[in-house]
């Protein structure tokens, strides 16, 4: 009986899965094809796959450029998150006065849509000289507050004696951020990369507005670029957005089993 | 080599004080147990030694200078906490190296102690794993190699036996008073078990409220305890405190119409009472059953009777007050049993009524 | 966390991994990129088509093809150029005779990918 509805569970979700990974299915075989895909009745599978389009892709545009690019944007973003994220979660879990006011602020700041502050961020970076450079593509995406409280519920559910014995043990509390609390926290870490590396990695309108030359574009600007030479919706364009898509499943792959603990502690104890 | 002086040691968190104002002269070498219930304090007063926990006011020396605003780490103490607090993610030789690793102590010295300290705690063959594969009573030899490795000036102890079953801490208390012994080191230990307190300690502070009750050596504490709740707390089962009142002559009125002539010195003590109204204590084991009936100055029917063994714990009513006797084995066999005891005036305790305060 | 442990954990082997392949893809791609297309021209009856034109055609950004250059089969009807920059190339042939045959697209896995075409491109028999 218990095995029955064990199998029933599974096959529930098994086709669940399926049903979530059909568009990403479709889009992987367009771009193996050239098929159009509006063609009716449609095919299910791909008639004589090949993967020239991803080597169009390549040469249509500069896709190693923006790729590296994105990469770097987003390595830049990732470490930021990591650092600022977790030396902000830590500060929040010690008493300060106005820290429920900071805390305040950071929760309202989370309902401001990032449009409502594409201006002023622009205002900034354009002062700080980083208007089309790495680090002003990044400079956004530095630290989410989302991901701050990620690191401060991490830090809490760590016994306080060990902040304590490594105080007595001679650290300051740089260091017992970085040799105590964060080798504890992985699963916040974790969700701290993935999150990061996924909004830096999509993100389009900021890239948009901070970058004035061709060769500082990210991945999502070459996408809008590559709409424009190719009206049609043919395999190529198909094969640039598994190529865009790419890094990101395969960083969420690496990062997820930590990701899944980091989402879901502090809802259960231990 | 270090003496810890506290005087005048306070601490509120906000409006609310936590400990009143504790002097306390801790010698050389000197072992010291803080005891008191859950919630008195020790623990603060342990954390403000280590530096952990801001001074609301008072002062705390080690050696004479005063380290009120001095960081923990630059106050050569070293502590052990009641869960271990060991780093889950580093090996035990990591743990206890740790430290040293901070403080500029060159390897070979630092592997040196590890070794050493490993040697002394028999642990020599665990330096390789992590704390989460260690039992509990392994972890605890951890947390003291970690506290030996550093060599410091003060040992402090927060009650490191409470997360151990009951025969795994008496064998750690056992290697505790051992360990003591080849590392003589100025020591505060906290703990709530009064056993603990007495077999450990060279003096016990017994704290209630935020304030010391009683300083003294396990045998002061325990045979001329300064309050009803020092003599309450100190001593299991518990020392009988009836109401009963002073008649003039040294002599104590008890409840059920008891009359009991104090003589000597303990007489001559009683007439320096504020009040006649008292508290009239004696420790079960002072209850000494009597030859002689006509003679006894207790008289009662045992209402349960608890056998131990090695002794049997009897409960009895004296005028409407429930009092415990230990008695040797199978004197005493089922409730109802006829009682009758006498007392050494000397084995007796008065305490003032309204301070609790021994006469 | 110890070097053995960083060494095996997902986040340097996977980056390891598509790194070493990239590495290995890009030495392979720059041993094979000479731009040499290479091939046969025969006439329908299977005979090597002396003399036939050859026409590179490559494909730029807007999908449209252009001429890049032109050459001429030998006796034994191979044709060969050095010079192919595209990914994606047409070849045309033109009989001797001036008829044309049927064009060719090739797609490449990388740019100036030397290719020698196993099938020999077929232009009409002469008349004579
Ligand atoms: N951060 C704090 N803020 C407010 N009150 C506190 C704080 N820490 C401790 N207290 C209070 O101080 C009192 C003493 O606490 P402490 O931890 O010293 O007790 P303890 O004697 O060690 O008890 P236990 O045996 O349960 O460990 C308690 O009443 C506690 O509620
Ligand atoms: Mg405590």
């Amino acid at each position: 009986m218990r095995r029955r509805s064990h199998i029933l569970r599974h096959l529930v979700m098994a086709l669940v899965c399926a049903l979530m990974l059909i568009p990403f299915y479709w889009v992987a075989k367009t771009a193996v094809t050239n098929e159009n895909i509006y063609a009716y009745p449609p095919r299910i599978l791909p008639l004589k796959p090949h993967l020239y389009n991803f080597v169009d892709v390549w040469y249509l545009i500069p896709f190693a450029r923006y790729f590296a690019n994105s990469v770097i944007v987003s390595l830049i973003a990732v470490a930021g998150n990591i650092v600022f994220n977790a030396a902000a979660g830590y500060a929040l879990t010690k008493n300060f006065a106005g820290k429920r006011i900071v805390v305040l602020l950071f929760l309202s700041c989370m309902l401001i849509p990032f449009q409502a502050t594409i201006i002023p961020a622009y205002l900034v970076s354009a002062r700080l000289g980083v208007l089309n450079s790495y680090l002003g593509l990044a400079l956004p995406l530095l630290s989410t507050i989302v991901c701050i409280f990620v690191f401060k519920a991490a830090f809490e559910a760590i016994p306080a004696s060990l902040q304590q014995a490594a105080r007595i043990d001679g650290l300051g509390e740089l260091r017992i951020l970085f040799r105590i609390m964060l080798p504890l926290a992985k699963p916040a870490i974790a969700t701290n990369i993935i999150l990061s590396f996924i909004w830096s990695w999509n993100a389009f309108l900021w890239p948009l507005i901070i970058t004035r030359d061709v060769t500082m574009q990210t991945l999502p600007l070459g996408l809008a670029r590559f709409l424009a030479y190719v009206e049609d919706t043919t395999g190529a364009l198909y094969a640039f957005v598994c190529m865009v898509l790419l890094p990101g499943i395969i960083v969420f792959l690496m990062a997820q089993k930590e990701f899944i603990r980091g989402l879901t502690s502090g809802a259960t104890k231990g | 080599m270090a003496r810890l002086t506290l005087s005048a040691l306070r601490k509120s968190y906000g409006a609310h004080a936590v400990v009143h104002g504790v002097d306390l002269d801790v010698a050389d070498r000197e072992f010291i147990v803080l005891v008191g219930p859950s919630g008195c304090g020790k623990s603060t007063i342990l954390r403000m030694i280590a530096g952990l926990e801001e001074i609301t006011s008072g002062s705390i020396a080690i050696d004479g200078r005063v380290v009120n605003e001095v960081d923990p780490k630059d106050r050569d103490i070293a502590m052990v906490f009641q869960d271990y607090a060991l780093y889950p993610h580093m090996t035990v030789e990591q743990n206890m190296a740790f430290s040293l690793r901070y403080r500029g102590f060159a390897k070979a010295e630092i592997r040196q102690r590890v070794a050493a300290a490993a040697r002394m705690l028999d642990i020599e063959t665990l330096v390789a794993r992590l704390p989460r594969q260690l039992s509990g009573g392994q972890r605890q030899r951890v947390a003291m190699g970690r506290a030996i490795v550093r060599d410091p000036k003060v040992f402090l102890f927060d009650e490191p036996l409470s997360n151990l079953d009951a025969k795994l801490r008496v064998a750690m208390r056992t290697e505790i008073k051992a360990l003591r012994q080849r590392v003589p080191v100025t020591t505060v230990y906290v703990t709530h078990d009064q056993v603990e307190a007495m077999t450990l300690a060279d003096r016990i502070v017994v704290l209630d409220k935020g304030t010391a009750q009683q300083i003294g050596t396990p045998e002061e504490v325990y045979e001329t305890p300064a309050s009803t709740f020092v003599a309450a707390f100190m001593g299991a089962p518990p020392m009988n405190l009836l109401p009963a009142s002073l008649s003039g002559e040294g002599a104590v009125e008890l409840p059920g119409g008891t009359r009991l002539q104090l003589s000597g010195a303990s007489s001559s003590r009683l007439d320096r009472a504020p009040s006649r109204e008292i508290w009239f204590g004696v420790r079960p084991e002072h209850l000494v059953p009597a030859r002689d009936t006509s003679k006894a100055e207790i008289v009662a029917k045992a209402r349960v009777v608890e056998p131990l063994g090695s002794d049997t714990m009897v409960q009895f009513d004296l005028g409407g007050v429930a009092l415990i006797a230990r008695m040797p084995p199978k004197s005493v066999r089922a409730p109802g049993d006829p009682l009758a005891f006498t007392m050494d005036p000397h084995d007796v305790h008065v305490f003032d009524r309204a301070s609790g305060r021994r006469i | 966390m110890s070097t053995r442990a960083i060494l095996t954990s997902r986040f340097f082997v996977v980056p390891a991994i598509a790194i070493a392949t990239l590495i290995a893809w890009n030495l392979y791609v720059a041993a094979h990129a000479h731009g040499e297309v290479s091939g046969k021209v025969v006439r329908a009856d299977g005979a090597p088509a002396r003399g036939a034109t050859v026409i590179l055609y490559e494909r730029n950004l807007t999908s449209h093809f252009l001429e890049k250059t032109r050459t001429t089969t030998d006796a034994a009807g191979e044709f060969r150029f050095k010079d192919n920059r595209s990914h994606q190339i047409r070849l045309d042939t033109i009989g001797p005779d001036g008829r044309q045959g049927q064009p060719r697209i090739l797609r490449l896995w990388f740019a100036a990918q030397d290719v020698d075409l196993r099938r020999p491109l077929v232009v009409s028999p002469s008349k004579n």
